[in-house]
């Protein structure tokens, strides 16, 4: 993961809110609160949210129209990430059709 | 089941409007929002865990919404506000579903006003699906709510009044632009001149946006847009075009620009959903960007006892979404007996004064920025339309061959049954069908069905008792 695809947070994070860790496919990632679930993982350089037959989807209209950033939040599954705001400890699976799964 | 005399569905600039006129008439009002914080998308304010709050410097336009937004949270004891909210179903007349967090619950209603707002509009192009390539009103939304610029570097591309103000934005925050492309001349825009000087605030608005931009003119190309978006996991470069004047890619004009993120949008569409599911009828426009309710006079449309008001009855933006609002909010007072008929007339005229004079502005927006059909060849065959599904443009065009002339037969190549329940895909194909000659009158929406948004099966099983019959 290099720098050049992350996101970047504008201003010191200390104009945020408190630091905190959500957990992305199993990887622990910092996030601040106050940021949505979307703009977490954009911040960390994690640009796929989901995968359909194999072709990779981000959030893209981030208002909650588009339904291509899709997770499962908290085990919930088909939350959109970036209508989710970050909380400590949260667990997040991107999104998989059953066949993108066993590749 | 809770019980309403008006129910208003959204809270930016026109359900904000709509609420405040009916509780001033003492009628007892509810209003249901997605967002935690009203103030729709226009207004929306920064979190409320962020430490830091306001810009330095409001213009106009941002001191018109704190006030609206201001007076809106006032205490009120006419007004029930339901945030974090959705309406996901209307199984009846007079009568809403309503998801809070985890909980369904029904709201009855005698007056209805929807003020759902808009949704942006887009010209596919191959590789826009790319994770990295966004609506240019999301890119803003990242900038502006989450404090977030997406790449090193961004490129923007469509037309409009929002592209330039993205662009100025991002610009003042610091970011790399690869570039700032728009379909339209920018001479093209004189016209808009005269309503900018009529209209408070719009001209000031309007320099604001041109400053960033002139002083990194070598970032601005007119007559320009991005036909390929290319990458592997993640967008990293762009094709970009001249257009001639009827907006038709030129020939041999391509260009590669590298770039890490990019943003697209050609305006606005009516995020007309509610309207539909409650019956009320429907035409397509492409000027105004796909389906619209129809609506009289004072936005009522034509089901009984419904309204829609803002963005989502037709494109005009924030200034002509509050006096939508207002008029709705007023005329349904008064047909709920608040207002006597002679208080009414003296209430009404001078809204729909100054309605018809905002609308202008809109109206010429309209004309010089609603894509010309010329730029629709940059969708191949191999184009995806439907981002849930991967529908692509040659699956429906073979299917039109057959004679799948409207958009519901074309549900078998799997059109509007992604997740996203055709909000993307529906405009784009409704477009592609007016292309092949269709009658723009004939083409139908898609039918809708409830719930309007994904829920998780456990609400219902949570809420047995309000679960619908």
């Amino acid at each position: 993961m290099t720098d050049s695809v992350k996101a970047m947070r504008i201003g010191p994070v200390s104009d945020r809110g408190a630091s905190l860790e959500i957990i992305v496919d199993g990887d622990p990632i910092q996030a601040y609160s106050g940021e949505t679930v979307a703009a977490a993982l954009m911040a960390a350089g994690r640009w796929t949210h989901q995968i359909h037959n194999g072709r990779p989807l981000a959030a893209f209209c981030n208002i909650g129209v588009c339904y291509s950033c899709l997770m499962t939040i908290n085990g919930v599954s088909g939350v959109r990430a970036c209508q989710t705001h970050v909380a400590d400890g949260l667990i997040i699976e991107t999104r998989r059709l059953a066949k993108d799964r066993l590749k | 089941m809770k019980q309403f005399e008006a129910v208003v569905v959204g809270a930016g600039p026109a359900g904000m409007a709509a609420a405040l006129e009916l509780s001033k008439h003492e009628v007892n009002t509810a209003v249901i929002d997605e967002a935690e914080a009203p103030g729709g998308q226009i207004y929306r304010p920064i979190p409320a865990a962020f430490k830091v709050t306001a810009t330095k410097r409001m213009t106009h336009r941002q001191r018109t919404g704190r006030r609206l937004t201001q007076t809106f949270l006032q205490p009120n004891d006419k007004l029930t506000i339901f945030a974090q909210s959705a309406v996901w179903g209307s199984f009846e007349p007079h009568s809403l579903d309503v998801l809070q967090n985890d909980r369904i619950f029904k709201l009855a209603y005698d007056k209805l006003i929807i003020c759902e707002g808009a949704n942006e509009r887009f010209i596919p192009f191959p590789g826009w699906t790319l994770p990295g390539v966004m609506s240019i009103g999301g890119i803003q939304k990242l900038l502006r709510h989450q404090r977030l610029i997406p790449g090193k570097q961004i490129l923007l591309a469509g037309s409009g009044p929002l592209l330039i103000a993205a662009a100025a934005e991002l610009i003042q925050s610091g970011a790399n632009m690869a570039g700032v492309l728009e379909a339209a001349k920018l001479l093209e825009g004189l016209p808009l001149l005269s309503e900018m000087f009529r209209q408070k605030g719009l001209l000031g608005e309007s320099i604001a946006h041109a400053i960033p931009l002139l002083k990194n003119r070598k970032l601005f190309r007119q007559r320009t847009c991005i036909v390929e978006a290319h990458g592997k996991d993640r967008v990293e470069a762009a094709t970009i075009c001249q257009l001639d004047d009827d907006w038709r890619p030129v020939a041999a004009s391509e260009k590669v620009v590298k770039t890490g993120a990019v943003g697209i949008g050609f305006g606005f569409k009516p995020g007309a959903r509610l309207s539909r599911l409650c019956g009320c009828k429907h035409i397509f426009d492409s000027k105004k960007g796909g389906f619209f309710p129809v609506v009289d006079a004072y936005q009522a449309a034509d089901r009984a006892d419904i309204y829609v008001a803002g963005d989502a009855a037709g494109i005009g933006g924030a200034a002509l979404a509050e006096i939508q609002g207002r008029i709705a909010g007023l005329h349904a007072a008064y047909s709920l007996g608040r207002i006597s008929k002679n208080r009414f007339g003296s209430l009404i005229q001078p809204l729909l004064n100054s309605k018809e004079k905002v609308a202008r502005y809109s109206r010429k927006l309209e004309q010089i920025y609603t894509p010309r059909d010329a730029l629709y060849q940059t969708i191949t065959p191999e184009t995806i339309i439907c981002r849930c599904e991967g529908v692509t443009a040659g699956e429906l065009w073979e299917q039109m061959g057959k004679g799948r002339l409207d958009l519901t037969s074309l549900k078998p190549a799997r059109l509007g049954m992604g997740p996203c329940q055709s909000r993307g895909c529906e405009s784009i194909t409704a477009e592609l069908l007016r292309l092949e000659g269709v009658d723009p009158h004939m083409i139908k929406p898609l039918g809708l069905r409830p719930p309007l948004i994904p829920m998780p099966i456990s609400v219902f099983e949570k809420n047995n008792d309000e679960v619908c019959g």
